[in-house]
């Protein structure tokens, strides 16, 4: 039973971290987005149009940081 | 007519569902083939019953969380699983990383009951490997119908998305009979994580407060963004020593 509960919460991380440094990455990404509207008082449009960008750049690196498997 | 969000969380729930469903469909149909019926319904019986009362019990909290907040953290989680999923399929297409092999993990799986036929518990564990396939790949699978449809209450459109590919893949695999090997799984990855991210981007900015120009037509956008990226970088990544398939 704690063997298959371990699994199920070794399952649910799975569903958002794989690279961990894209997670860490993207959770960073948003938490300056949110951060730049609530404390800086930037346009949440300009902001979180800057997340686009930033995503694909993080996404980006994650894949051309990959090593060859199998 | 359906609106692009209703459209869109239909179809993602759809795909996403799709895939899990596959996978869990594989490991069913390796039990009841080499152990018996009875083991395989009662494991997946059992996992769909604790399935569907975890989303009874926790389900109705979401509506207790302000709007603003939901949206932001659902995109947030959105991105994360959605970027993950996109990342994976770049990698699998581009030869990176294996693709997923239905056939192989059947195999595995007959083996693995095969050995296990002499033990005493043989039914126990077999039912039990049902029940752990169909619970793990069902958390995938409420995940996704929670995430794309409860931000912006589309929760039964989801649904109906994930019902319609259990019906399908049990259709499909009743009259095969065997796993369902021909599903291109990469490709249906691929776009169930370009349509997650572009949730996850549209959400985070929606919890944030932005209006996007042309609402939820701004998707459309982001779809044929990410679809372009993932493109260049398959290329990209082939070129840098990747097999490709």
């Amino acid at each position: 039973m704690k063997n298959l509960l371990g699994q199920i919460w070794h399952q649910v991380v799975k569903l958002f971290v794989d690279d961990g440094a894209l997670a860490f990455q993207v959770v960073l990404g948003v938490t300056l987005v949110a951060a730049a509207v609530k404390l800086l008082g930037i346009p949440a449009l300009w902001a979180a149009g800057l997340l686009v960008p930033a995503c694909l750049i993080i996404l980006w690196t994650s894949v051309m940081r990959a090593k060859k498997k199998g | 007519m359906l609106n692009p969000a209703a459209f869109s969380t239909i179809t993602a729930a759809f795909l996403g569902s799709f895939v899990e469903v596959v996978e869990a469909f594989t490991i069913v149909l390796a039990v009841g083939i080499t152990r018996s019926w009875r083991a395989a319904l009662q494991g997946t019986a059992l996992a769909l019953a604790i399935l569907v009362v975890t989303v009874l019990v926790f389900g109705p909290l979401f509506a207790l969380i302000p709007l603003h907040l939901m949206q932001f953290v659902v995109g947030v989680l959105l991105l994360l699983f959605g970027m993950r999923w996109l990342r994976k399929a770049i990698l699998r297409a581009s030869g990176f990383v294996p693709l997923h092999d239905e056939a192989q993990a059947f195999a595995q799986e007959t083996d693995v009951l095969k050995r296990q036929k002499m033990d005493k518990r043989a039914d126990f564990l077999a039912m039990m490997a049902a029940f752990k396939a169909v619970l793990l790949e069902g958390v995938e699978v409420v995940f996704i119908v929670i995430a794309v449809g409860t931000a912006h209450g589309m929760t039964f459109y989801a649904s109906m998305g994930a019902v319609a590919a259990v019906v399908l893949v049990l259709a499909v695999g009743a009259l095969v009979h065997r796993p369902l090997t021909q599903i291109p799984e990469n490709a249906l990855k691929m776009a169930v994580g370009i349509m997650l991210t572009a949730f996850g981007l549209f959400w985070v900015g929606e919890g944030l407060g932005a209006d996007w120009p042309g609402e939820d037509l701004i998707l459309l956008v982001f779809l044929a963004l990410l679809g372009g990226f993932s493109a260049f970088a398959i290329k990209a990544k082939r070129e840098t020593g990747g097999q490709g398939r």
